[in-house]
This record gives structure tokens, C-alpha cells and sequence, in this order.
């Protein structure tokens, strides 16, 4: 796991919680020791140098926590077909929604139903928006499930940037088809096309990409 | 066990080069990641299509939409292909699986939805203009549609969770398949 993914992407509030969490008493399942810290895809303790600060091992303190916080255990273990596989489905329907439209309206610009006025793809605005915060809900609530198998994955960051550039070439579009100017849609339409699916690809490879499924267990 | 299912999966296990192809490594997730592309493109398309007809942009005329409708079939056809692949790779965790009925069913179901929508309606709504709103049996052919892709796509991730065990001769799991008796 390089370092420079947590350090860039980690908003420093969360790195505030994690020392707080790191001062009260933690009651995860998996009580890390004060002193070995774990490093690198597996989770053998090594010995942590006195006078370094251990990222890893911090970071682990706080995947311990949100692992045992009962949401993240409903998640994981609630025969429930509502926890974990509806939101995964949830997922999926919000990403046919968003990204789905967004699809539509991007062949709409690249030349396919000439006679579909542009603006009348803002109709289904409030159904893309529906899917976009069903994604970013569910998307929250399946980290919260496994956070250690996302965020020590850089895929996931990959993903989760590829989303910002789809949102953000969604906003240009949508700002030029207010102006009523139809300048270089064409090519924000071929770059939405291109950014959904490597999203989508990102987004299945988590599964096969994560190095730590949780805290004190490898991805198999 | 149905004789149906059995026959199904042997047949589905002859082609044996397609498993190893299926089983090697990467091809799988890259499999998947296309049926994730082929159902976007799918749902995307059929989604503009059914909102219009439920009543949604109105000012362009219904018949303007339909030329999205090709793009849904080539989303349908990259799903069909990518999904017999799975079931090539590994049959019997989708011949006996109830979710994987269920998404069939519903295929099925949303594939009359659209024959009935051409056999009875397409000549009448394709020549309505802009402004207005289709009858109520288009809104309806609509929003059945949605609910069944819908349907589709929930059945579908459900899959992973329904695989079928190995267990005893006689001894049922799931909803609508038996377990894989050896």
C-alpha cells in the first residue's frame, strides 16, 4: 500500500477520529497491540521502531473500529436479504440510473435521434440525481461493511475519481446545453462514455484486487 | 431435480474449452466488467424510453426516442453473449439457482412486454407528436418495463448470494431450484 494514497486522499478529520479512537479504550474485535504495527497485504505484526510513527498501524486502529461499529456488523452479518445484497443491488439499479442516462443523453449528443431536442434529457435530471445519491448511500454503506478491503485497495481511489470526472463532465455538458451551445459536447460525450466504463471496470475489480478483506484477515 | 436442469447443465458443460477460457485467470472479472458496460448501455436506453413514454419530456415526440431503442439491443446482445459465458464457465452455480429463474423469468417477461408494445401500439404511438402523452396502456407497457429491468438487474447481483450447495438426494434449498445432488 503506498503511503501517499492515505496521506492524499484521507481527509484529515478522519485522521483526527482515528486519534481519538486511538486514546479511548478501543473494544475492537481484533485489539491491536501498542507496540508491533501492521504493515504491507498480510497481518503479521512486525516490530514498530520507536522513533517512527507507524501509518499502517494507525489506520488499522480505525478499520478496527469501523468493523465493529453495528452498522458494519449488520452489514456483514445480517441474514437479511435488506443488509448487504439489497444494497449491493441498490448499487447496481443507481448505477444503471446515473450512469445509465448519462449514456443516453451522451449517444443523444454524439449524433444518434437528431430530432430529441438535447434539453429534453434535463427532464430526467431528478431521476440521475435519484441514482446518484442511491450510489453514494449504498456506496457508504458497503465501505462501512468492509472498509479495509476498500481503502488500502488503490482501485478504489482510481474509482472514486473516475466518479468526480464523470460527475464533472456531466456538469459541463449540462451547463452547455443550458447556454444552448452544443461546443465540444461531442467530445464530453465520448470522455462520459469512456469514464462510465472505466468506473464500472474499476468498480468490479475491487473484487478481485483487494489485498486485506478486513482488519486481521487477507483477501483470499 | 428436474430432468431439464440436468440436461441443461451437461449440455452447458460440453464446451469445455469456453470453461477453461472462462475459469483462466483475469477473464472472468474482464467478462464481468463488460456485462456491467452491456447493462448500463441496456437499462440506459430502455430507461429514456419507458420515462417517455410514462409522460416524461414531453415536448419531443415519442418516435424520436425510438431511435435509442438499437443501442438497447446492443446492450441486450453484449449481456446475452457475456452471460452464456458465465453459464459456460460454471453451469451449475446458475442452472440450479432461484435468483438466476427469477432474472430469466423476468428477461422473458420484459422481452413479451416489448412484442405486446409492438404487436399493439408501436404504428399508433409513433405517429403521436410533441406535447403529447401516450395512452394509458403505453404508460403502463412503460412502467412495466422499468420494473422489470429492474427486476433484472436486482436478480442478477442477487445470484452470488443464492448459489446453489451440495447436499442430500431429496433435500430442497432456494425458492424455485433443488440443490446439486453428486
Amino acid at each position: 500500500m503506498p503511503r501517499w494514497i492515505y496521506r492524499r486522499s484521507v481527509p484529515r478529520r478522519i485522521i483526527i477520529t482515528t486519534a481519538i479512537v486511538n486514546a479511548a479504550p478501543v473494544t475492537a474485535r481484533l485489539t491491536l497491540p501498542d507496540g508491533p504495527c501492521y504493515k504491507g497485504h498480510d497481518t503479521r505484526p512486525i516490530e514498530k521502531p520507536e522513533t517512527l510513527t507507524c501509518d499502517e498501524h494507525m489506520f488499522d486502529v480505525m478499520f478496527a473500529w469501523l468493523e465493529t461499529t453495528a452498522f458494519s456488523v449488520w452489514m456483514r452479518e445480517s441474514p437479511s436479504l435488506l443488509a448487504f445484497p439489497g444494497i449491493l443491488a441498490a448499487h447496481t439499479v443507481g448505477l444503471g440510473l446515473l450512469a445509465g442516462l448519462h449514456g443516453a443523453l451522451a449517444l443523444r449528443l454524439l449524433g444518434v435521434g437528431r430530432t430529441i431536442a438535447p434539453a429534453a434529457f434535463t427532464c430526467f435530471l431528478p431521476i440521475m440525481w435519484l441514482g446518484l445519491w442511491m450510489n453514494v448511500l449504498s456506496g457508504i454503506a458497503l465501505l462501512l461493511a468492509y472498509p479495509t478491503k476498500a481503502l488500502t485497495n488503490p482501485l478504489f481511489y482510481l474509482k472514486l475519481a473516475l466518479i468526480a470526472a464523470a460527475l464533472v463532465i456531466l456538469r459541463a455538458t449540462l451547463r452547455r446545453i443550458a447556454a444552448d451551445t452544443l461546443d465540444a459536447t461531442r467530445l464530453l460525450a465520448a470522455a462520459s462514455l469512456m469514464t462510465w466504463a472505466a468506473t464500472i471496470t474499476a468498480g468490479r475489480l475491487l473484487a478481485y484486487t483487494c489485498t486485506r478483506l478486513m482488519v486481521d484477515s487477507i483477501c483470499s | 431435480m428436474i430432468p431439464f436442469q440436468v440436461d441443461l447443465e451437461a449440455t452447458l458443460r460440453s464446451f469445455r474449452q469456453v470453461a477453461a477460457l472462462m475459469q483462466s485467470n483475469w477473464v472472468w472479472p474482464v467478462v464481468e466488467s463488460t456485462h456491467f458496460i452491456g447493462l448500463t448501455l441496456l437499462f440506459g436506453c430502455i430507461a429514456a424510453w419507458d420515462l417517455r413514454l410514462l409522460g416524461m419530456a414531453k415536448q419531443v415526440p415519442i418516435a424520436a426516442f425510438h431511435r435509442l431503442i438499437p443501442f438497447a439491443v446492443v446492450g441486450f446482445a453484449i449481456n446475452a453473449t457475456s452471460g452464456t459465458l458465465f453459464l459456460m464457465g460454471y453451469p451449475d452455480q446458475y442452472v440450479y439457482n432461484p435468483a438466476f429463474h427469477l432474472k430469466m423469468l423476468c428477461v422473458l417477461l420484459a422481452g413479451a412486454n416489448v412484442v405486446l408494445f409492438y404487436v399493439t401500439m408501436f404504428r399508433r404511438i409513433n405517429a403521436l407528436g410533441s406535447g403529447v402523452q401516450g395512452p394509458m396502456l403505453a404508460r403502463v407497457n412503460g412502467a412495466v418495463s422499468l420494473v422489470l429491468w429492474v427486476t433484472v438487474i436486482v436478480c442478477g447481483r442477487m445470484i452470488t448470494f443464492y448459489r446453489p450447495v451440495l447436499c442430500r438426494p431429496g433435500e430442497a434449498v432456494g425458492l424455485l431450484a433443488n440443490c446439486i445432488v453428486r
